[in-house]
């Protein structure tokens, strides 16, 4: 197992660098010059070649394309042409606010998709089958910016049940360990900060959730059903099986099998930056943060965060490989 | 003699209720078999011969299937008047069952030896270890070598052979009463067939369970079964021990089955193998009269009008055919 983990980590590193001279080409065929944007319009013609010259833009693409590899291998993403910071330190910013909502939201996509799947798969054509469908395909064709804004209406504006958006509370202290709210204010035992943490993800968490759990729930219950037709079912009902154990342990673990790979693509979906929802929310994750890179035509931001993203899709790929080794074990490993 | 018979079937009904109108799968069906006896049911595909078993261990699936009438005694319980729970302490544990495919009965995540030591654990409560150890001597017992190692198998790493066996110690885990076995050696090679029902016949003689071996071929059932049911178009036409039905068979389906036996007789004696024309009746759509007689040779203008009753002819056997009443 440990060798097919190694094996699957070292097919990354071909895969990253093909994917590094993809998104490197993309950015500089953009059009707009970012001296121009730093500098702005009115800029004369020799501080603009002199901006180019520092930034590094007036060599050869191949040469330019050396120096990012050569600093990539280092950890180094460069500078963000915005703000003149590191651009690693932002991402390590912005990046754990967008890991802890996405987890969150796979989470509970995970518990509630494929519950409601496997409840519609077992009891097909009943009530629940078909409302739980109903919903889900709700879930899939509702524009999430307008759930986003509706429970914000409901829970935050009418009821004052839940903080209306950001992170944490202006009032609340908390000592950034990992910058995972959550896990910092567990490790410190900051019971004031968790509660506070918590209940400014939930309803960015359960809007994020709505897509990726409607997918999880129709493709659960289609995989349990045929799953649920096969022989090996009916040689577990002969054994005297309760339903119970029949679907969790027998039918459960092999339909798990394309579940898996649903759920880890949606899941990088959500890494990558759920737009919308951050904007919406106010929560200071990647995808604003990429977004602002991207209208202030800062190449390096948008170039690092891209390739922050492209490394997530590729890791969480690799995970699903893996959890597909252990879930099924006709996979050679 | 009066041996109490260890499992009665009288009058089974079982229908299936579809779209397209109502599937007669079984009508009226009755039979017995005694303690550590095999009882062998033959016939084409979709004659009622799986429905049947199925019936028996309830596990029809309902809807569109339903036991519409009958009463099946097992071990002196009347199973149909069983609730779900205590039926599903009969399955796997008195009644166990061995299917046609063995490629695709066991389940494809679990190493062989869980799957066997699950029943074990469900019906007897042992621990998870004590069962591992009755899954190996089981596995012993099948004929697989080197067991020990096997039970950490998983279902791909093991031949169609292999997995049947794996079947059977599954279902004899629990030391069952009865065995049904749905057409076991069907998906097999012919070589591995013959190892498989010698194997079946053995676990029988030493172990005292009685099996139904269902199967579309009657050269099976010549080599392991006393008594003999033959089905056609779920009813029963034909009702023998197996020596007579062999020397004297005589419902003209039967008859059939049997020239369509290759033989390896002289080459002189060669001729070409007879079929029987035709095709099993749709259940939906069941003839009138005698539901075998558009394919029969010797049908009268009586069989396309009444269906004859399951009646001993000639002193000797229950067979529905005209032929033989009045």
């Amino acid at each position: 197992m440990l060798y097919f983990i190694l094996k699957k980590l070292a097919q990354v590193i071909p895969t990253l660098l093909g994917l590094s001279v993809l998104i490197f080409l993309m950015i500089h065929m953009v059009p707009g010059d970012p001296a121009e944007m730093m500098l702005g319009e009115r800029a004369n013609e020799n501080s603009l070649r002199e901006l180019r010259h520092q930034l590094g833009l007036d060599q050869p693409l191949y040469v330019q394309y050396g120096k990012f590899m050569g600093r990539l291998v280092q950890g180094d993403l460069g500078r963000a042409l915005r703000t003149n910071e590191k651009i690693t330190k932002e991402i390590k910013e912005h990046f754990p606010a967008t890991l802890e909502l996405s987890m969150v939201a796979i989470i509970i996509a995970i518990v509630l998709g494929m519950l409601a799947g496997i409840i519609s798969a077992t009891k097909q054509y009943s009530i629940f089958d078909y409302g739980s469908m109903l919903l889900s395909l709700v879930g899939v064709s509702m524009p999430i910016f307008w759930l986003g804004l509706v429970l914000m209406i409901i829970f935050s504006i009418k009821l004052a049940w839940l903080p209306l958006s950001g992170r944490l509370s202006y009032d609340i202290v908390l000592e950034p360990i990992t910058n995972l709210y959550l896990v910092d204010s567990l490790l410190q035992g900051n019971w004031a900060a968790f509660k506070d943490a918590l209940w400014h993800i939930i309803m960015p968490a359960i809007t994020l959730s709505t897509v990726p759990m409607a997918i999880i729930a129709r493709m659960t219950r289609s995989s349990m059903l045929e799953v649920l037709r096969q022989d090996y079912i009916r040689t577990a009902k002969a054994k005297g099986l309760a339903p119970r154990i029949i679907h969790y342990k027998h039918a459960l673990r092999n339909a798990l099998i394309p579940v898996v790979t649903i759920i880890g693509l949606q899941f990088s979906i959500l890494l990558g930056g759920a737009i919308l929802t951050e904007t919406i929310f106010a929560w200071p994750g990647i995808g604003s943060w990429l977004l602002n890179a991207v209208y202030a035509r800062d190449f390096n931001a948008v170039q690092g965060g891209t390739m922050l993203i492209a490394l997530v899709f590729v890791l969480i790929n690799v995970l699903v490989d893996i959890t597909y080794a252990w879930i099924n074990p006709r996979i050679k490993v | 003699m009066t041996q109490q018979p260890l499992l009665t079937v009288d009058g089974l009904s079982t229908y299936f209720y579809t779209d397209r109108g109502v599937a007669k799968a079984v009508c009226d069906v009755s039979y017995d078999i005694n303690p550590g006896e095999t009882l062998g049911v033959v016939g084409e595909s979709g004659c009622g011969k799986s429905v049947t078993s199925l019936s028996v261990m309830r596990l029809i699936p309902e809807p569109p299937g339903k036991i519409v009438s009958g009463k099946i005694t097992f071990d002196g319980q009347d199973l149909l008047s069983l609730n779900e729970r205590q039926m599903r302490k009969i399955r796997g544990n008195k009644i166990s069952m061995i299917f046609q495919e063995p490629m695709t009965s066991l389940n494809p995540v679990f190493r062989v030896g869980d799957q066997i030591a699950e029943a074990i654990i469900l019906h007897e409560g042992l621990s998870h270890k004590a069962a591992l150890e009755r899954a190996v001597d089981l596995l012993k017992q099948v004929g697989i070598p080197s067991p020990e190692s096997r039970v950490y198998d998983y279902p791909h790493q093991m031949s169609g052979g292999m997995r049947q066996r794996v079947m059977i110690a599954m279902a004899l885990a629990c030391k069952p009463k009865l065995i049904i076995a749905d057409e076991p050696t069907t998906a097999l090679d012919v070589t591995i067939q013959a190892q498989i029902l010698e194997l079946m016949d053995k676990l029988r003689e030493e172990t005292g369970t009685a099996i139904q071996l269902i199967t579309h071929d009657l050269g099976v059932i010549a080599e392991t079964a006393q008594k003999v049911l033959v089905m056609y178009a779920g009813r029963v036409v034909e009702q023998a021990d197996v020596k007579d039905l062999f020397t004297n068979p005589m419902h003209p389906y039967t008859r059939g089955l049997m020239r369509s036996i290759p033989g390896l007789g002289e080459q002189e004696e060669r001729e070409r193998l007879e079929t029987i024309p035709g095709v099993v009746p749709s259940l939906l759509n069941l003839p009138k009269g005698c539901r075998f007689h558009d394919r029969c040779r010797h049908a009268m203008e009586r069989c396309a009008l009444e269906e004859p009753e399951l009646k001993i002819a000639d002193g000797k056997h229950p067979v529905r055919c005209w032929l033989y009443q009045e």
